[in-house]
């Protein structure tokens, strides 16, 4: 259960930026946090962690008050009972994968850590070094991580953004898993359209450092029917196949798409084409 | 990054300097005497007399003596070698770096300070040049010139020992590279006694401390010495003046002995 | 006894190194965290060792804590400490005179360490000096790496300071600088050759094993 109603400023060489939210999950929430880049996404993880500062506001999750400017009472990061995942993962370079897991160990437990590698499958790497495995590996330890103290909330910032498809999916199923056998109220921010309809209950999409949406995954899924089935396909030429589309934004209008054309005959570069853009589900 | 533009200017400020620092060598046609550190102020005395009799523009360059002796021996641009121990200028004209005779032309001697302070607590009471004094266990530190490095040194061991005193006072001893450095110690205060040259005393207020008279020697004779390094016509007429009645004047008023 | 300079440069090196570690490890810390206005008045402080010539260090410290300083006659009354012609002076001497060279490596080296790792950390739940301890300090190891050996080495290396203050006693602070500098003056030019030599080459084998040794730990650590 969280409560949050705060405002945030960072002043940086842009000029400032204001974050003010505010809003309310229940437990085992599973929030889908979307909006362009800019918008404070990662700066309302980041609040939430408690690593960084609120001007003015309260915020209480997991029954205790993390902050309360008009008291002056700052809950730190380490008191907070939060599992986070940042975009660059911050695994430790000097700990091998597993000494990563054990490193979140409060007692000596290894039921947890077991229980984890099997479920995310990391038998055969998690004792390699960090820096020896692979992006996907990467990701799985970090999450991993950040669930071995069993927290009440869980924060992830674009996890799963430098996976391929395939192995997005698979990560999706375990989060999926993970929510279910130990109901965290989660809150993950992310472009992917997937991830939405996968996992979330509930969407926020954010805004200049404004809440400008926040609703249920599915209404939010109505006005935006996935297009992660669109393809392209080019009037007046032969094509031996549909061109698919990789859909940047989610959310946003105009939408952002991006199109690779590897068939060089096809077209040349400056020359303009018509197209048509077709979904199938 | 370098072009043109910067190149010139830059070229032109490393000749400036290389240039301007030749010339300075160039210019010197002063006689340049080196002298140990512990006759530096009545070198100077002498020297300015000299300069002023003679017309003859002079340099002094104060260093210790193994020091000035090892730059000699590589060949240093000395005139004339105004040292604290016969010593040294055996040794540089034994390699041949020395012109006409060594001349010892003054003796130096020793002093003891001993801090005012116990005196005036009635810590101490026998006078300032009982050398058992020192053994007094309200005496922790006494700074010696090093008898390694330093003529002075030397002389302060050897008084030490034929008092039969040295083995005893050995762990209280400090040992300052130079007298210079001596005397430096005691006009910060820094050590209970010293030992050091007796001429220092005489030039120098030690404000801490209460001075003995010059110790009689029973050591081997501190020879200050002089040998020409340059058998130009000024090496020679400084050489003579430090050996003539003005400079053996000076230098008793700073508490050198005469040597005759 | 030939060896004891050289014991002497090694054991004041060794003690100095390993209090610096002790002090320079938090104050690089704070100086690499730090917003403070403090900030640039606690930096100036600590690298005017670089600058300043040892003698005025010495001289400073001369007049501090010799016999007729208050300070000076205070501790060696009260704790018995004697800071001038003593083996301990040396130590705190060179504590001061040799801190720029451990905390500006350390204080870099942290500096340079993304801020995520320590705030990954620290939601785990770690307080900042574990983090500190198991987290930042075990991934800067080329930094203290580089603080101890420019530490130790500069000690060897202090002439100025040790000079002024030390009262060159043969066995107590009489440490390898001043003692072929009293060869060279008293012109036993093999004694202070063979000094000289040792000196050397130990100096050269330590910095070509922390080298090679820094470069097998960095192909395999960062990629």
């Amino acid at each position: 259960m969280i409560k949050a109603s705060f405002e945030h400023i960072k002043n940086s060489k842009i000029g400032e930026f204001s974050l003010k939210v505010d809003f309310e999950l229940t437990s085992a929430d599973f929030v889908a946090i979307t909006g362009k880049s800019g918008a404070g996404k990662t700066s309302l993880l980041r609040v939430l962690a408690g690593l960084e500062s609120v001007q003015a506001g309260r915020i209480s999750g997991n029954n205790q008050i993390w902050v309360d400017t008009q008291n002056g009472e700052f809950a730190a990061p380490q008191k907070r009972a939060i599992g986070y995942v940042s975009q660059g993962y911050d695994l430790f370079p000097n700990m091998s994968g597993l000494e990563n897991l054990q490193f979140a160990q409060i007692q000596k437990e290894n039921l947890l850590v077991d229980e984890l590698i099997d479920m995310m499958e990391m038998k055969d790497f998690v004792n390699k070094r960090i820096h020896q495995l692979s992006g996907g590996q990467q990701q799985r330890i970090a999450l991993a991580r950040a669930l071995i103290r069993r927290p009440e909330l869980l924060l992830l910032d674009e996890p799963l953004s430098a996976l391929d498809k395939e192995l997005r999916l698979k990560l999706q199923s375990y989060l999926a898993k993970i929510h279910e056998q130990y109901q965290l109220t989660t809150m993950i921010v992310t472009h992917d359209i997937s991830e939405i309809r996968n996992l979330a209950n509930k969407v926020m999409v954010l805004s200049e450092g404004r809440c400008s949406e926040f609703v249920n995954a599915e209404d939010y899924l109505m006005n935006f029917k996935s297009r992660t089935d669109l393809s392209l396909k080019i009037l007046d030429k032969e094509m031996a196949s549909d061109i698919p589309i990789l859909v940047l934004e989610t959310a946003g209008d105009p939408l952002r798409i991006m199109v690779t054309i590897r068939q060089w005959e096809l077209i040349k570069i400056g020359e303009d084409f018509n197209f048509k853009a077709e979904t199938h589900e | 990054m370098i072009d043109m533009k910067n190149i010139i200017p830059l070229i032109l400020a490393v000749f400036g300097i290389i240039y301007s620092s030749s010339c300075n060598q160039k210019s010197q046609s002063k006689l340049r005497i080196a002298t140990s550190s512990n006759m530096q102020f009545v070198m100077k005395e002498i020297v300015s007399d000299f300069e002023q009799e003679s017309g003859i523009p002079c340099e002094v360059v104060i260093g210790s003596s193994g020091n000035l002796t090892a730059q000699i021996l590589q060949g240093g641009p000395f005139d004339v070698l105004a040292s604290a121990d016969i010593e040294y200028c055996k040794k540089i004209q034994k390699a041949g770096f020395g012109y006409g005779e060594i001349k010892p032309f003054a003796k130096g001697s020793l002093v003891m300070c001993v801090k005012k302070d116990y005196y005036e607590k009635g810590q101490l009471s026998s006078s300032a040049d009982d050398l058992s004094l020192l053994k007094k266990p309200v005496i922790n530190k006494i700074a010696i010139p090093d008898p390694q490095v330093a003529p002075y040194g030397r002389a302060v061991k050897e008084l030490l020992e034929l008092d039969s005193v040295w083995n005893e006072l050995k762990s209280k001893l400090v040992f300052g590279e130079s007298v210079a450095q001596v005397n430096h110690l005691l006009q910060l205060g820094a050590v209970d006694a010293a030992l050091t040259s007796f001429s220092s005393s005489v030039v120098i207020n030690f404000e801490e401390y209460i001075c003995s008279e010059q110790f009689d020697e029973p050591h081997k004779p501190i020879l200050q010495s002089v040998i020409k390094l340059n058998p130009n016509e000024n090496s020679d007429k400084f050489y003579k003046f430090i050996l003539g009645e003005k400079a053996q004047s000076i230098l008793a008023a700073h508490g050198y002995e005469s040597v005759r | 006894m030939f060896w004891q300079p050289l014991f002497l440069s090694l054991k004041l090196a060794f003690f100095t190194t390993v209090a610096l570690l002790i002090i320079a490890i938090p104050l690089s810390y704070w100086l690499s965290k730090s917003k403070s206005r403090l900030k640039p008045i606690l930096e100036a402080v600590v690298s005017l060792p670089l600058v300043l010539p040892p003698t005025v260090i010495g001289f400073y410290f001369l007049v501090m804590f010799g016999q007729s300083s208050s300070l000076g006659s205070f501790l060696s009354d009260t704790i018995g400490l004697e800071l001038i012609f003593s083996f301990q002076g040396l130590v705190f001497a060179s504590i001061i005179y040799s801190m720029p060279f451990m905390v500006h490596p350390i204080q870099a080296g942290l500096s340079s360490l993304p801020s995520g790792l320590e705030e990954a950390s620290w939601v785990l739940g770690r307080s900042k000096l574990q983090t500190l301890l198991k987290v930042l300090l075990p991934n800067i190891k080329a930094s203290i790496l580089t603080g101890i050996v420019l530490s130790f080495a500069h000690t060897v290396g202090e002439f100025g300071v040790v000079l002024m203050i030390g009262g060159n006693i043969p066995g107590v602070t009489e440490v390898a600088s001043i003692a072929i500098y009293k060869e060279v003056e008293s012109m036993n030019y093999s004694m202070a050759n063979k000094y000289s030599a040792i000196l050397l080459a130990f100096a050269f084998i330590v910095l070509f094993f922390v080298y090679a040794s820094n470069r097998r730990a960095s192909k395999t650590y960062w990629k």
